[in-house]
């Protein structure tokens, strides 16, 4: 299999900063691609840059993604980069962890925010005239929208959006030969896991678990780039609308 | 990405076997073609330039199968990945379906695979960290007038991967399934000739068309690579946009 096959592509990679998105950015890079990388924090986002092949071809974007003013200008600077985008992975992403007795709209709305309306804003204009050259959109989901486990509602329920929306915006974005899919990811070893987790640990009763049941060892986040640059490749042309899952044989 | 890989291929002389053969060795893996037409395995054998061993057997046959490992091991080769493409598909009424199909259309698309599987993950027939694919069908999902006995069949395929991932990962042995919707490949004729109109009337439920028989080769790369280390017990279907809901 060639292992060039990002090259002479662009990929918007979202969460660049850490975990699962600094893992794929640094993997399409040394396959030749060319990485916008987007994130908050342009300290953390530039610090990923010394992981990647060719560091100076990259794009770095600071930008919250929750800042939904801001995508108008932040697509109009790309294209007058002349960036034309073949792919994006939308990782940004946070997990708190919210128990019924303080879950509120405010709380709830912050995690859809970043999870799922930032990915709809993202996909809208990716899809617009010029911006992209049909290509491949990832989204990440979680083994929790399908496994539930405590105090995790908002997370389980953002995480079910977009997969339902990728699943349903890729009847519109077939037309122009746009696919989107969903990558379900299992216990991955990150900051944002570990938070959750230790959060967990705090107001988890004695003897009860987590995420039980996963076959395989907790995975690292460079696992994950794996099956997110088959889908963003050519090698999965005729996948769109599903969802691959990547939870070491959790379901 | 699959160097030095040793990697059975049973149906390896269908259109798809042989193709998922040759990309296998180009990519730097062993092929061990097993299949019942004698003189298409030495002829897709010898055009693979000695990365590539026969071994004839009828997989309607358990004691074939059987001996397929016996002269693997007796060649001191342990198998690293199994891919499995033999399969007949034929569209028959339930009225009009005899207990003789049924058993027929069961051992080649669903016993064999299970029993290759089987010897497969005894560990002196193969190396941890082996990887074991197989070709089911968006049939299993889709479940179409006409197509009960082939559904079956590859939902009971689908069934015992994921069983048979929860059993094998002791080992580190994968196991996973492809399940493409219609693909460009005519399974029972020699030729794979395809015609405007063909193509047009797939499309209008599958918009990208009929599969390339590449793409599921390129899927079957992936999952036998390291690159999907942390995929086991997974359906993974390639649609082309089929009746794109959850699988």
């Amino acid at each position: 299999m060639q292992m060039e096959r990002f090259r002479g592509k662009t990929v918007m990679v979202t969460g660049a900063s850490s975990g699962i998105g600094r893992a794929v950015a640094a993997a399409l890079s040394k396959e030749g691609g060319r990485v916008v990388l987007v994130a908050r924090n342009e300290e953390a986002l530039k610090a990923t840059l010394p992981m990647m092949d060719n560091r100076d071809a990259h794009i770095v974007v600071p930008f919250d993604l929750t800042n939904f003013e801001k995508y108008e200008m932040v697509f109009q600077n790309l294209r007058k980069k002349g960036v034309v985008l073949s792919g994006m992975v939308h990782c940004a992403g946070i997990a708190p962890v919210l128990p019924l007795r303080i879950l509120s709209r405010d709380n709830s709305f912050a995690v859809f925010d970043l999870h799922y309306f930032a990915f709809i804003e993202l996909v809208k204009y990716y899809q617009k005239k010029g911006m992209s050259d049909g290509g491949s959109i990832v989204g990440i989901s979680s083994i929790n929208a399908h496994v539930p486990q405590k105090c995790m509602t908002a997370y389980a329920a953002a995480k079910s959006a977009v997969e339902a929306a990728c699943r349903t915006m890729a009847i519109e974005l077939i037309e122009k030969n746009i696919r989107i899919n969903s990558v379900v990811v299992g216990g991955v070893n990150t900051n944002m896991a570990q938070e959750a987790g230790e959060a967990l640990a705090g107001i988890r009763r004695k003897g009860s678990e987590g995420l039980r049941g996963q076959l395989m060892d907790i995975a690292l986040p460079e696992q994950m780039t794996g099956p997110i640059l088959f889908l963003l490749s050519n090698e999965s042309s005729y996948i769109t609308g599903r969802e691959l899952y990547a939870d070491g044989g959790r379901l | 990405m699959l160097e030095g890989k040793k990697i059975l291929v049973a149906g390896a002389t269908g259109h798809m076997g042989e193709q998922i053969a040759c990309f296998l060795v180009q990519s730097g893996a062993v092929a061990v073609l097993v299949g019942r037409n004698t003189d298409k395995l030495k002829k897709i054998e010898d055009s693979l330039h000695g990365s590539a061993l026969s071994i004839a057997a009828d997989l309607t046959k358990s004691d074939e199968i059987e001996k397929v490992f016996h002269e693997l091991k007796a060649k001191e080769m342990k198998l690293d990945g199994l891919v499995y493409c033999a399969g007949v598909c034929f569209q028959s009424a339930v009225k009009m379906t005899t207990e003789d199909e049924l058993l027929e259309m069961f051992r080649i698309n669903t016993m064999a695979f299970y029993l290759l599987a089987k010897y497969c993950s005894m560990p002196k027939y193969s190396n941890s960290n082996c990887s074991i694919v197989t070709i089911s069908s968006m049939a299993s999902r889709t479940n179409e007038a006409g197509l009960s006995l082939y559904s079956m069949t590859k939902s009971a395929m689908n069934s015992a991967v994921r069983s048979m991932a929860k059993e094998f990962v002791k080992r580190r042995i994968r196991v996973n399934a492809i399940l493409p919707a219609e693909v460009m490949s005519k399974m029972a004729s020699d030729d794979n000739e395809w015609t405007g109109e063909e193509i047009k009337a797939i499309q209008s439920y599958q918009p990208y068309g009929p599969i390339p028989i590449e793409q599921i080769v390129y899927c079957v790369a992936f999952l036998l690579s390291d690159h999907s280390g942390y995929i086991t017990g997974e359906c993974i279907a390639i649609g082309g946009g089929y009746q794109i809901k959850k699988t």
